[in-house]
């Protein structure tokens, strides 16, 4: 059977929307395990292909790559529905579910003009998610989230449009010429989307701002669906490498300085897509086979990070480390599972992300990139030290400050656990997932120096985290970051516009009043134009007298044949 | 020092003594010095890690960070 699993999820989508409350949570996670059902029965192939006039469409295409993000698309959703079950809005949760299924639905394009509509549906509804967030900021987040995002539209939608009038083949694979402007501006209009410094800023902006399960969705699909465009058809743009590395580090960076749990694990979602971007950019077999595995494992600890951290703000209402501390022995079961995804995002042996990032570590080394291997396993580090020591420190096991903490409904922790056990089998048995990338891959991860290099690192960075314990300590303080530009910019921007048409309007309006005003006295009394002195007169304007100043007839017709008598001399 | 800050010292200090020892025996993949060098990732990780700790706190004294919500553009309170 071929259905289109986002075809699924819409249909769900529909449901949660229309149908009564009671089946609400019924609905979204069966729609969801549908769809994963749907993209681990699809057989590989191109299938649903359609021509309008010249241009054809392929809304089905399936190879390893397309599989194996399907597959992690609908997992995640699934862990993501089960996390929802006890507080599924109908408007949310179906924005959600049209949100994923656009997501879907680049991963199986086959067409650069299908993928542009999914992928433009996606931003459309991922908007929607953002929306729905419980915060006052939530308005205005989403407002900031829709500029980014109308932009980075745009930007696509010119670069392919030229791309296609250029003779440029409408498969969406890898360009047959890169470095044209319009391949420029697509890799720019992707590049918005993997939140690659300098446009990053709308995710660590508007992701800790949408509600507790709509967090854990927003980070699986936007910029892993960003990084399956760059896998497709950007692969070995040395441009990536660099920009990659920095994303890698820069996240790191912000990660230090931020109090609000959800925003420091949403810096390190821009930090771990750093690796995935460097990956295509490197463009090896191994490389490439990293970037699609990271982004399938980063998927699973990332979520379960978001939803250990929605765990906490369930529990206690509270969001920021200066408000958190000592609570891990009232919820052990969270505390365990939320460690399950930082030792992931770590890198610690036997979890998953020590199977999938080292690849494209060892990748750059293989390579001949000495420099970004150092740079990529420093951020490494960073990752180890803010997600698997200073979050877990301050908001479980550092000094209680007598935070009240409620149950957790017991939906959150099924949800986490499923992740969980995903992120230690991906670790136990890493060979499923090689197994599934579009290249094969001769790696292994479990040899003896690379295992005790990864200790030897997180011990290290333990020492100094230890060392360091006191200046890591949580501050109430915001990070300003590129969103200030626009923050700043664009509404004084706006303010300029208004101001100048403003001014512009009460010059025009001056200027008209003064020219009625003099055309009116001239009018009534051509004589005042020609001043007193020409009229011969020393106290002004003599009033206006038609019969006294109207030339003589005799003059008006002498002007007329002098003019009909030019005019037959010229014909 | 707490006596289980101690002993959980004492505890890496054992592991990080016996994965450099490992670094000895192992057959290092990489053709860089530093994948010759025992103990190298050790030394990297806390380097690595407080010169994170120690630039990012440098850059956010020198204006990335603001006490909470000054940034809020007027838009934000009135949502």
């Amino acid at each position: 059977m071929r259905a289109h699993p986002a075809l699924i999820l819409f249909a769900a989508a529909g449901l949660v929307a229309a149908g009564p409350r009671a089946i609400r949570p019924a609905v979204l996670v069966l729609g969801a395990i549908g769809a994963l059902a749907a993209a681990a029965a699809l057989p590989y192939g191109a299938h649903w292909s359609y021509a309008i006039g010249d241009l054809p469409l392929q809304l089905l295409r399936v190879d390893a790559l397309s599989h194996l993000f399907g597959l992690i698309f609908t997992l995640i959703a699934t862990i993501g529905a089960l996390y929802s079950w006890h507080a599924t809005r109908a408007g949310e949760h179906a924005a959600i579910l049209v949100y994923a299924g656009g997501a879907l639905g680049v991963v199986y394009a086959g067409d650069w003009v299908s993928a542009f509509v999914w992928w433009e549906l996606m931003a459309w509804a991922s908007l929607f998610v953002v929306w729905s967030g419980p915060t006052p900021r939530a308005g205005a987040v989403g407002f900031r989230y829709l500029f980014v995002h109308l932009v980075g539209g745009a930007l696509f939608l010119i670069g392919l449009a030229a791309h296609l009038a250029g003779g440029g083949s409408s498969t969406f694979g890898p360009f047959a010429e890169p470095g044209g402007w319009p391949y420029m501006l697509i890799l720019l209009a992707v590049a918005i989307n993997a939140a690659i410094p300098p446009f990053h800023a709308w995710l660590a902006d508007a992701y800790p701002e949408a509600s507790i399960p709509g967090t854990v969705f927003l980070s699986a699909f936007t910029t892993k669906t960003a990084v399956y465009v760059l896998i497709r058809a950007f692969p070995g743009n040395d441009l990536l490498v660099w920009a990659g590395i920095v994303m890698a580090l820069y996240g790191v960076v912000y990660a230090v300085l931020e109090n609000d749990i959800r925003r420091l694990l949403a810096y390190h979602i821009i930090s771990q897509v750093g690796y995935m971007v460097a990956g295509v950019g490197i463009g090896t077999p191994l490389a490439l086979g990293g970037a699609a595995a990271h982004a399938f494992c980063h998927i699973l600890y990332k979520a379960l990070l978001l939803m250990g951290a929605g765990a906490v703000m369930t529990a206690t209402g509270r969001r920021t480390l200066t408000e958190l501390g000592g609570i891990g022995g009232q919820m052990p079961v969270v505390v365990v599972l939320y460690m399950v995804g930082a030792f992931s995002i770590s890198g610690v042996p036997l979890f998953n992300g020590f199977i999938s990032k080292s690849m494209i570590i060892t990748a750059a080394g293989d390579d001949g990139r000495g420099l970004a291997e150092l740079l990529l396993t420093l951020a490494s580090i960073g990752t180890f030290l803010h997600t698997g020591l200073k979050l877990p420190y301050f908001t479980f096991f550092g000094p209680s400050r007598g935070v009240p903490v409620m149950p957790v409904p017991r939906n959150m922790i099924v949800a986490m656990g499923v992740a969980a056990a995903c992120c230690i089998g991906l670790g136990l048995a890493p060979g499923w997932l090689y197994a599934r990338l579009a290249a094969p891959v001769d790696y292994h991860p479990y040899t003896i120096d690379h295992v005790g290099g990864s200790l030897q690192l997180l011990l290290g960075t333990a020492l100094a985290f230890w060392w360091l314990l006191a200046k890591l300590r949580g501050e109430a303080t915001q990070s300003l970051d590129m969103d200030w530009l626009y923050r700043r910019s664009v509404p004084a921007a706006l303010r300029w516009a208004v101001a100048t048409a403003a001014a512009t309007g009460r010059i025009a309006q001056t200027t008209a009043r003064s020219a009625v005003r003099v055309a009116t006295t001239f009018a009534a009394n051509p004589l005042a134009g020609v001043g007193p002195v020409a009229a011969g007169l020393s106290d002004g304007a003599p009033a206006y007298d038609e019969n006294r100043y109207r030339l003589p007839i005799g003059v008006t017709v002498f002007w007329v044949v002098l003019a009909l008598w030019l005019v037959a001399l010229m014909v | 020092m707490s006596p289980s800050r101690g002993a959980a010292g004492a505890v890496i200090a054992v592991i990080a003594a016996a994965t450099v020892a490992l670094d000895l025996v192992a057959h290092p993949h990489g053709e860089a010095w530093w994948h010759h060098t025992p103990g190298f990732d050790l030394l990297y990780g806390f380097a690595g890690c407080a010169v994170i700790v120690i630039v990012s706190k440098a850059l956010g004294k020198a204006g990335l960070q603001r006490p909470e919500h000054v940034d809020e553009t007027p838009g934000d309170s009135a949502e």
